[in-house]
C-alpha cells in the first residue's frame, strides 16, 4: 500500500494500468487532457506505448487495433469528443473488441464550456450510436473508485468482449484525494474468452450457440484466422454455430446476442450502494459525484424524522431497473439529483411506472454541483 | 476535526498549487483525509480563481467547499468572490497590498492582514507569494509545523527549491495580528 | 545467378492455384465483385507478392472499412479488423504499435482512404509507421453506385457529377509524398507482374509504404465514360501509362488526371516507385524511448 495524493484523472491512469492496460491512445480534450499527459509517461515506464492521434476517433480505432493484438488498451475523452467516437463505440461493440472510454464529462451540447463539469451524457452512452447499440456504463463517485472502477471496467470489457465506458465528470477527473493505492500485483485480472482449439478448428471470432455467449476470439498473430466485422458483409456465426447461415437470420441473433450476453451477466454487471431503503418513504437516487450531496441530504432528512434512504447507481448501463424498484418498494416520494436537465429521471420514472411514487428531479446545468439542501427543500416541497 | 480551507485570488498566482501543497502536507505527511479542489476561468492567467482543501480527521463525505472556515485572500477578486460566503468565527488572511477592501466581510470574521507578497519580493520572486501564503497559515492555525510543511512544499513544489524553502520559512516567520476594528 | 537461386526466387506469375491453399479462403457461393471487376486482378497480385515474400500467413493482419474492396480481407487466410468507415491507417497503427511482429496492411479504396479517411492517412504516413496502405483506386464510389471520390477525374460524369466532376482531384501519390510517406508507389491491375513486385517491395519496406492501385471500374466509372467493358478501361490504363524512368522527369510523374477522351495528353499515369527515402520508424522509435525511460528510472 502507498498512500498518496492522487488526481482524479490519474486514477484512471493508475487504475487501467493496475488492471494490465499497456496502450493508451488519445486527443487532449479539457477535462480529460490529464489522462493522455499522465499516460504519455506512465505508459512508457510499464513497457506499454502511448500515442497520441490526430483526433478522437483515430484513438479510438488504434485502441480496437492494438486490442485485437491481445493488448489491454484505453481511451479517454469528453464533450465534443464523446460525440465524435460514436461511430466508433458502435463498431467496436458490433466487432465485440474489448476497449475501455473513459469519458470526463463537460457541460453543455457542441463544444461547450471546456472547463466545466456535467452529466450530461448518460443518454448519448446508450443511444449515441447507430443501430441498437448495448453499453455499459459505471460512474465513480470518488478518487479512490475512479482507481478501483476503472479496473472494474477494464475487467468488464475483457469478459464481455464489449466496450465499456467510465462515465465520469470533470468534477471528479480535476479532483485530488488521499488515496492508498495497493499493491498491483495482487489485482485480479481477468482475461477475454480465448480458444482453447487448434488453429484448423477454429471457424473465427463469432461462434455462439447462445443468445448469452460471449465467444472466444484469438489474438492476431498467434496462428488463427480472426475477422473482426461488422454484421451482414460476410456471415457471422449463427444459432446453429456455423459459419454459413444466412444473412438475416445472423442479424437478429448478433444484435439480439451482443445485448443478452451483458443482461444475462447482471449480477457482475450491475452495482448499486444502497442506504437506510428498506423503510425508506423518500428516496433519492443519484450517481457519479452528486451521489455525495443526496447521501448528506438522506442523513439531514433523517435527523428531521424523514424517512429518507439513498440508491447510488454505480453501474448506470445496463440500468439497474430492479435495484430501483426494491428501494423505492415504500417510497411515496423519488428525488434525483443530477447535473443535467433528467436523463436518469427518465429511466427512474420508467422503472417505476407501475407505482405511485412520484418522481422529481434537481437539475443543475450551471456546472455546480447540487448541494443538500436543494435536495431537502425539493423533499419539503413535494411530501404528500 | 473538519475544516474547508479556501486559497483565493486571480490566475497565474499559483493558487491550485498551493492548494496541491497542501493537502499533501495535511494527507500525506500528516495523515488526515483530504480532498482537494480547484475552481478556475479557462484562460491560464488571470480570471478569479481558487484552490480549495478539506481536511477531516474521518472519511469525507462531501468533497467541496461549501463555506470556508478559512481564507486565504491573495488578490482582491477573492473577496469580491466569496467574502459574504464566510461563517461568523471564520479566518481569513489578506494580502496586505492585493486587497484593499474588506467591507464584504462579516463583523465577527476575523481579519488577519498579512504581507505576502510583499514578503515573496523579500525572497526574490513574487511568484512564491502563495507559498509565502501556506507558512503563514501553518503558523496561525497549528495544523502543520514547519518540518511539515517544508517537506509538502518540496516534494508537490519542486522547481526552484531554494527559493520556495525560503518562502515557506518567511511566510512561517510572520507574526500575524487581526485587522483592528474587527472582533478577535 | 546460379540455376538453384533463380528457382528459389518466386516467378511473380506463379499459378494461382498453387498459391489458394495457402493464402486464400475461397468464400462460399460466388465473389461479391462484379464480372470483370478489378479487385480481383489486385487480389491475385497481393497474393503473388505475399507468396514472393514468403510471408506466414497467420502473420499478417490487415485493416480495411467501407467499400468495394472490403470483402476482400474476407478472402484471405490472414488476420482482418473490418472497422469503420476510413478509419483503417489508425486501426493499423495500433495493431503494428501493440505488436510489431506483424505485418500490417491496410486495404482501402479511394473514397475510404482519401475522403473520409484523409486525415487518418496523412498523419500515418507523418509517422513513418511500419505499415502498407494499399489503396484501390477506381476513380470513385464503388460500394454506394458510383459517386465522385476525391480521385475522380475532372470532367468525368458520376452518379454526382452528371454534368462532369468540377473538382480538381487529387494526386493519392503526390498527397503521400507531401505527408512524409517514406515509401510510394503506383501501378495499375493491367501490368500485373509490375504489381506483383511493387506491391511485394512495398510490404518488406521497412516504414510507412503506401501503393495506389489503379483498378478499373468498367460498371460505374467506365460505362458512363466511355469504357463499358473491363477491357476498354485495362486498355485505357495500358495507353495513358508510361513505367517510371529517369527519361521521366519528376514533375511528369504527379498531376491529377484530366479526363479527356480525345484530349491531347498521352500519359495520365506514371507507373513504378516515384519516391523512396528512409526515415526513422515510429515502432522503433518508441521501443528505444521505452529503453530510455526505463534507463532513467533503474
Amino acid at each position: 500500500m502507498t498512500r498518496q495524493l492522487l488526481f482524479g484523472n490519474h486514477a484512471f491512469c493508475e487504475g487501467a494500468i493496475a488492471a494490465g492496460v499497456r496502450f493508451y491512445a488519445g486527443y487532449p480534450i479539457t477535462p480529460a487532457t490529464e489522462i493522455a499527459e499522465f499516460m504519455s509517461r506512465r505508459m512508457f515506464e510499464v513497457d506499454g506505448t502511448y500515442i497520441q492521434m490526430e483526433d478522437e476517433l483515430a484513438s479510438l480505432n488504434a485502441v480496437m487495433g492494438a486490442s485485437v493484438t491481445g493488448v489491454k488498451s484505453v481511451t479517454a475523452s469528453a464533450g465534443p469528443g464523446m460525440a465524435l467516437i460514436q461511430n466508433e463505440l458502435g463498431q467496436a461493440v458490433v466487432a465485440e473488441i474489448p476497449a475501455v472510454v473513459i469519458n470526463v464529462g463537460r457541460a453543455g451540447p457542441g463544444i461547450g464550456n471546456a472547463t466545466r463539469s456535467g452529466q450530461m451524457e448518460v443518454m448519448q452512452a446508450r443511444y449515441g450510436p447507430n443501430g441498437e447499440c448495448p453499453a455499459v456504463a459505471i460512474s465513480p463517485a470518488t478518487v479512490e473508485e475512479a482507481f478501483w472502477l476503472t479496473i472494474k471496467a477494464v475487467n468488464l470489457s475483457e469478459t464481455l468482449r464489449t466496450v465499456v465506458i467510465v462515465l465520469a465528470e470533470g468534477l471528479l477527473g480535476l479532483q485530488r484525494a488521499v488515496v492508498d493505492l495497493p499493491d498491483y500485483s495482487t489485482i485480479e485480472q481477468t482475461e477475454r474468452p480465448r480458444p482453447t482449439m487448434p488453429p484448423s478448428e477454429y471457424s473465427g471470432a463469432y461462434i455462439a450457440n447462445e443468445l448469452t455467449d460471449v465467444p472466444p476470439v484469438a489474438d492476431f498473430g498467434t496462428g488463427y484466422k480472426t475477422i473482426l466485422n461488422t454484421v451482414g458483409i460476410q456471415p457471422r456465426g449463427g444459432g446453429d454455430g456455423s459459419t454459413q447461415g444466412g444473412r438475416l437470420e445472423n442479424q437478429d441473433f448478433t444484435i439480439r446476442r451482443l445485448h443478452e450476453k451483458i443482461l444475462s451477466r447482471k449480477d457482475e454487471v450491475i452495482m448499486t450502494e444502497r442506504h437506510q431503503t428498506e423503510d425508506a418513504e423518500v428516496v433519492y437516487i443519484a450517481f457519479g459525484t452528486q451521489a455525495q450531496s443526496a447521501y448528506l441530504a438522506m442523513q439531514q432528512a433523517r435527523a428531521k424524522s424523514v424517512k429518507a434512504g439513498m440508491l447510488r447507481l454505480i453501474t448506470i448501463w445496463p440500468f439497474p431497473e430492479d435495484a430501483v424498484r426494491e428501494c423505492c418498494a415504500k417510497a411515496r416520494l423519488v428525488v434525483v439529483p443530477e447535473m443535467n436537465l433528467g436523463q436518469v429521471r427518465m429511466l427512474v420514472v420508467n422503472a417505476l411506472a407501475d407505482t405511485e411514487a412520484k418522481v422529481v428531479g434537481v437539475n443543475h446545468v450551471d456546472s455546480t454541483y447540487i448541494l443538500p439542501e436543494e435536495i431537502l427543500a425539493k423533499t419539503e416541497e413535494f411530501l404528500p | 476535526m473538519k475544516s474547508e480551507i479556501r486559497i483565493a485570488g486571480i490566475g497565474g498566482q499559483g493558487l491550485v498549487s498551493a492548494s496541491v501543497v497542501l493537502a499533501e502536507a495535511l494527507g500525506v505527511v500528516r495523515d488526515f483525509q483530504v480532498v482537494q479542489t480547484q475552481f478556475y476561468a479557462s484562460n491560464i492567467t488571470g480570471g478569479a480563481s481558487c484552490g480549495d482543501v478539506v481536511v477531516a480527521d474521518e472519511n469525507i463525505t462531501f468533497p467541496w467547499v461549501l463555506e470556508p472556515d478559512l481564507l486565504i485572500a491573495l488578490a482582491q477578486d477573492a473577496v469580491d468572490g466569496h467574502g459574504a460566503k464566510m461563517r461568523p468565527g471564520t479566518t481569513v488572511i489578506a494580502d496586505d497590498i492585493m486587497v484593499t477592501n474588506l467591507s464584504l466581510f462579516g463583523e465577527d470574521v476575523t481579519v488577519h492582514w498579512a504581507p505576502l507578497t510583499r514578503t515573496a519580493d523579500e525572497v526574490g520572486s513574487r511568484r512564491c507569494a502563495n507559498i509565502v501564503a501556506l507558512g503563514a497559515l501553518s503558523q496561525l492555525t497549528g495544523l502543520l509545523d514547519l518540518a511539515q510543511v517544508s517537506k509538502a512544499v518540496a516534494s508537490r513544489a519542486p522547481g526552484k527549491p531554494e527559493t520556495n524553502r525560503r518562502a515557506v520559512e518567511a511566510g512561517y516567520a510572520l507574526q500575524l495580528t487581526p485587522a483592528e476594528g474587527r472582533a478577535a | 545467378m546460379s540455376a538453384d537461386a533463380k528457382k528459389n526466387r518466386p516467378d511473380p506469375m506463379t499459378p494461382l492455384d498453387d498459391l489458394i491453399g495457402q493464402y486464400a479462403d475461397m468464400p462460399p457461393g460466388n465473389f461479391r465483385y462484379c464480372p470483370g471487376c478489378g479487385l480481383g486482378m489486385a487480389q491475385s497480385a497481393l497474393m503473388r507478392a505475399f507468396h514472393r515474400l514468403d510471408l506466414d500467413i497467420s502473420q499478417v493482419a490487415s485493416a480495411g472499412g467501407s467499400g468495394c474492396y472490403a470483402v476482400m480481407a474476407h478472402y484471405f487466410k490472414s488476420n482482418h479488423v473490418h472497422g469503420s468507415h476510413g478509419r483503417a491507417c489508425a486501426v493499423a497503427t495500433g495493431m503494428k504499435l501493440a505488436n510489431p511482429e506483424l505485418t500490417v496492411l491496410t486495404l482501402q479504396g479511394d473514397g475510404d482512404c482519401l475522403a473520409i479517411g484523409g486525415n487518418h492517412f496523412i498523419h500515418a504516413a507523418r509517422r513513418n509507421i511500419d505499415i502498407t496502405v494499399i489503396c484501390f483506386n477506381n476513380f470513385g464510389f464503388g460500394d454506394t453506385g458510383g459517386q465522385l471520390a476525391p480521385t475522380t477525374p475532372k470532367g468525368s460524369v458520376t452518379e454526382t457529377s452528371p454534368f462532369g466532376m468540377p473538382e480538381e482531384a487529387f494526386d493519392p501519390c503526390k498527397l503521400a509524398i507531401g505527408a512524409g510517406a517514406s515509401f510510394v508507389a503506383r501501378s495499375t491491375v493491367a501490368h500485373p507482374v509490375h504489381l506483383t513486385k511493387t506491391l511485394a517491395e512495398a510490404i518488406a519496406w521497412k516504414g510507412f509504404a503506401f501503393v495506389e492501385v489503379l483498378q478499373h471500374c468498367h460498371v460505374l466509372w467506365g460505362r458512363r465514360n466511355g469504357m463499358p467493358e473491363a477491357m476498354d478501361m485495362l486498355n485505357f490504363y495500358r495507353e495513358k501509362s508510361a513505367f517510371n524512368t529517369a527519361a521521366i522527369s519528376e514533375e511528369e510523374c504527379f498531376g491529377s488526371p484530366i479526363y479527356e477522351p480525345d484530349g491531347e495528353q498521352d500519359i495520365n499515369f506514371v507507373l513504378g516507385v516515384l519516391h523512396k527515402e528512409q526515415r526513422p520508424e515510429l515502432g522503433e522509435e518508441l521501443a528505444k524511448l521505452r529503453q530510455r525511460v526505463k534507463g532513467d528510472a533503474s
